[in-house]
């Protein structure tokens, strides 16, 4: 029924016919499927709650409940006149005493408001459209570099079939993808060389999620040396005013009504440290991020310099190459597994184009963060015990409560998930920056593939019919 | 000329979510309101949404009892002075009081309770006075630990006491009620406050986590919503003649209760601040429910883009009758008292 991936997508027939479109019917299919039963219901219910401030008329910094950079309050609130006019959800939330009891949790942020079944599949839905729209530019991005169809495929399927895009999108209701999609989206319209619309892209890419700023000096420093030759200030200047446009268009009320501390919270809560202590040990710990996000500024100038000496092809793919490298090295800090979304299409496109063997790290990092998610155990089956009869809600509770009883050397079996996923994820990261260092000290391989990459190329599966 | 399709993508994005920005600061498309009229023996009620909402609607008798017409809120500007010393005997968590006490003024707005008056040392005294005679229509929100010994001192003649059995309402969160005074010399704790309010030692100073029962004798905990389940310096009012209790309990503790003291009222939530006691004790003040009111009826119902009407039957010989209609369910968006009687 589906035919070579290799083949031309020239019209709806063919596209049907193409393997692509099975990957997005699957990764569709799953993620409606987890949609409205499975959910982190600490967060579904700060949706709701940011929901409800906004149609209170309080913004999004109003009243409390909404602790992020705007964008993913605007799309709420898209989402919530869209709603309004069409959806009839007249229950967001409830409060459910027979859950209260995970509350007792310190521990944990266990929340017993659970949302409905209508609103977890109506407010996830802009999570797969941008899912399956970033799957498109990771396609498009490995299609304009390679001009190969079946490598683009296979990027899209690394990206849209990953089980932690799926469960970031769909179990945890997280929009880290929204930050993706627009920083994929920045990377394309600076290849395409528009530039004020790359600027205005990076504010909204930024102003959702703040990772993707480290890829600012690289961006910079691409700009440069692709316009080398007179048109570089003015190019980066063109940038620097989209970017400027965009932080303008997207946080004029909080700087209109005083918020703007408020709005930039998720930043400097994460930046700062929890405070100083005594040791070292202690220092290191408790500033961690800090330290991480501090070294990540002078990694990425490095990077950046380094590219900025590149042209042509080899700037082309050193871009990415530093890039999956720069993401990597934020994550130093251990990070919540939804932050790694921002990971995956950058390590998507490396698989594909040049060194298959970090198809592990995608592995570790996929596999480790979507059992972190799960490990949420019961917990998220909240709202199909209270919104449907598929599950008793004494049943979910004292599976949640077997779940924290202490198991293993003291530990519960939902702190082994949470502590052994955390581990595998990390791994995975620490794996990228290994490969990399790798290939720096066995001559480069990577970048131009190398002579012993190049001679074992046949017996790798992703490129058994290419020609090398 | 030919449009690049992921250009136009990229602007199509950008414009959703600056369509969102302009839904949530500038032309709202959301709209909600409520009337209430009294043709004699029935209240009519009309409930009107833009989008799909649940509402609720509760009926109450107050008798004699008037209704809050304007609430004090107590800022305690040596708060962070002192918070350590309140926390290390209470147990307290320290807050942002001016960000908390804001936050208490939208919830209030939110639901059409607009007259608020935050008061410091001075205005408080100030308008405590002034009421002399008849605070039957006034509340003094404590959102603190301690007032100034020129309103409450741990004294049977204080201001606070005279106030209160003249008709006022307190409401009181956050702290164990009167357990502390502000002096000169700074904070001072009140050996016998649990006495001098309510007779008997009656507050918890238990933080045992969540209350897990739901009180829902009277319905007020499903009409108003109420979602804090936490009864830390809350009060067990059992056998206080004439107390209300609502939300939830643990060991006879309830998170919200109130209790008649003179002519006027003492109400208590439970818990440490937390934006979901911000939401019960909004939706609580602003229903004007009071341990003087007598529930006649609660009703809850859907609207979708359109107008909901119900009428409820009003017995004779009642008092004064309130409407409270709230939207929105746990996620309040509306809420509006009115007085049809």
């Amino acid at each position: 029924m589906f035919g070579d991936s290799s083949a031309r997508i020239s019209s709806p027939y063919t596209l049907v016919r193409h393997p692509v479109f099975l990957i997005a019917v699957i990764g569709i299919a799953v993620r409606l499927c987890i949609f409205p039963f499975v959910e982190v219901g600490y967060d579904s219910d700060f949706w709701a709650t940011i929901i409800g401030n906004i149609e209170a008329g309080e913004g999004l910094y109003g009243l409390e409940g909404y602790y992020y950079t705007p964008v993913w309050g605007y799309i709420l609130s898209f989402m919530s006149v869209l709603q309004e006019t069409f959806l009839n959800i007249d229950v967001m939330g409830l409060r459910v005493p027979a859950f209260f009891l995970v509350e007792s949790y310190p521990e944990w942020f266990f929340s017993s408001t659970v949302t409905s079944v209508e609103f977890n599949f109506w407010v996830k839905v802009p999570l797969l459209i941008s899912d399956l729209i970033i799957g498109y530019l990771v396609y498009w991005l490995i299609k304009d570099k390679t001009q190969d169809m079946r490598k683009a495929t296979i990027g899209f399927g690394l990206w849209f079939l990953c089980p932690l895009v799926i469960f970031t999108s769909s179990i945890s209701g997280m929009f880290d993808t929204f930050s993706v999609l627009f920083a994929l989206l920045c990377i394309i319209m600076v290849r395409k060389d528009r530039l004020f619309l790359a600027g205005i892209l990076f504010s909204f890419a930024v102003l959702t999620k703040f990772f993707p700023i480290y890829l600012a000096f690289l961006l910079i420093a691409y700009i440069i040396a692709k316009h080398r030759g007179g048109a570089e200030y003015r190019s980066v200047a063109k940038a620097v005013a989209g970017v400027l446009a965009g932080f303008l268009m997207l946080m004029a009320p909080q700087i209109a009504d005083g918020t703007l501390s408020e709005s930039v919270l998720f930043i400097t809560t994460r930046v700062s440290g929890e405070g100083t202590a005594g040791t070292l040990l202690d220092t290191i710990l408790s500033n961690g991020a800090a330290i991480t996000y501090i070294i990540a500024i002078f990694v990425s100038l490095f990077l950046a310099w380094s590219l900025s000496k590149k042209s042509g092809e080899e700037l082309d793919d050193s871009f990415f190459k530093y890039a999956l490298l720069m993401v990597a090295v934020i994550f130093i800090f251990p990070p919540a597994p939804q932050y790694l979304v921002l990971l995956i299409p950058f390590l998507a496109i490396y698989i594909v184009t040049k060194d298959p063997k970090f198809k592990w790290s995608w592995a570790l990092v996929s596999v480790g963060g979507a059992v972190f998610i799960l490990g949420g155990n019961f917990v998220l089956f909240m709202s199909l015990g209270t919104f449907t009869d598929l599950m008793p809600q004494d049943h979910i509770m004292s599976m949640i409560e077997l779940f924290q009883t202490p198991a293993f050397l003291g530990a519960s079996p939902m702190s082994w998930i949470y502590y052994s996923a955390g581990a595998v994820q990390y791994a995975g990261i620490l794996l990228i920056l290994l490969l990399f260092l790798k290939a720096k000290f066995t001559g480069g391989r990577g970048e131009n593939g190398g002579k012993a990459a190049r001679l074992r190329r046949p017996f790798l599966s992703f490129y058994k019919q290419e020609k090398v | 000329m030919k449009i690049d399709k992921l250009v136009l993508l990229s602007v199509v994005l950008c414009a959703a979510v600056l369509a969102g920005e302009l839904a949530a600061y500038g032309i709202s498309p959301h709209g909600y309101g409520a009337e209430a009229v009294s043709d004699g023996d029935s209240a009519n009620v009309t409930v009107s949404s833009s989008g799909s909402d649940t509402f609720s609607v509760i009926v109450a008798d107050n008798g004699t009892y008037p209704d809050l017409a304007r609430l004090y809120i107590y800022l305690d500007e040596r708060y962070g002075e002192t918070i350590g010393d309140a926390g290390e005997a209470a147990g307290l968590r320290d807050v942002d009081i001016r960000y908390a006490i804001d936050q208490m003024c939208r919830s209030l707005r939110v639901r059409g309770f607009g007259d608020v008056v935050i008061c410091d040392d001075e205005r408080l005294l100030d308008e405590m006075l002034a009421d002399a005679g008849d605070s039957r229509s006034k509340g003094l929100l404590v959102m603190s630990y301690a007032l100034p010994e020129s309103i409450y001192s741990g004294q049977e003649t204080d201001l606070l006491f005279k106030w209160i059995k003249e008709g006022g309402r307190l409401y009181w969160m956050a702290s164990p009620i009167g357990m502390f005074c502000r002096t000169g010399d700074g904070l001072a704790e009140v050996e016998n406050a649990q006495e001098l309010f309510f007779g008997r030692e009656c507050v918890s100073m238990d933080d045992s986590g969540p209350a897990l029962s739901v009180i829902d004798g009277n319905g007020l905990t499903n009409a108003l919503a109420l979602k804090w389940n936490r009864t830390l310096y809350g009060l067990n009012a059992s056998g206080i003649e004439g107390s209300v209790s609502m939300g939830y309990s643990l060991d006879g503790y309830s998170s919200v209760s109130m209790v008649p003291f003179g002519g006027g009222m003492i109400c208590v939530f439970g818990g440490n601040y937390e934006r979901y006691l911000c939401d019960d004790a909004a939706q609580v003040i602003s229903s004007g429910i009071s341990c003087y009111s007598k529930v006649l009826e609660t009703r809850s119902g859907t609207v979708t883009r359109g107008t909901a009407e119900l009428s409820f039957g009003i017995p004779e010989g009642t008092g004064g009758i309130s409407v409270y209609v709230s939207i929105g369910g746990y996620y309040v968006v509306f809420g509006r008292c009115m007085h049809v009687r």
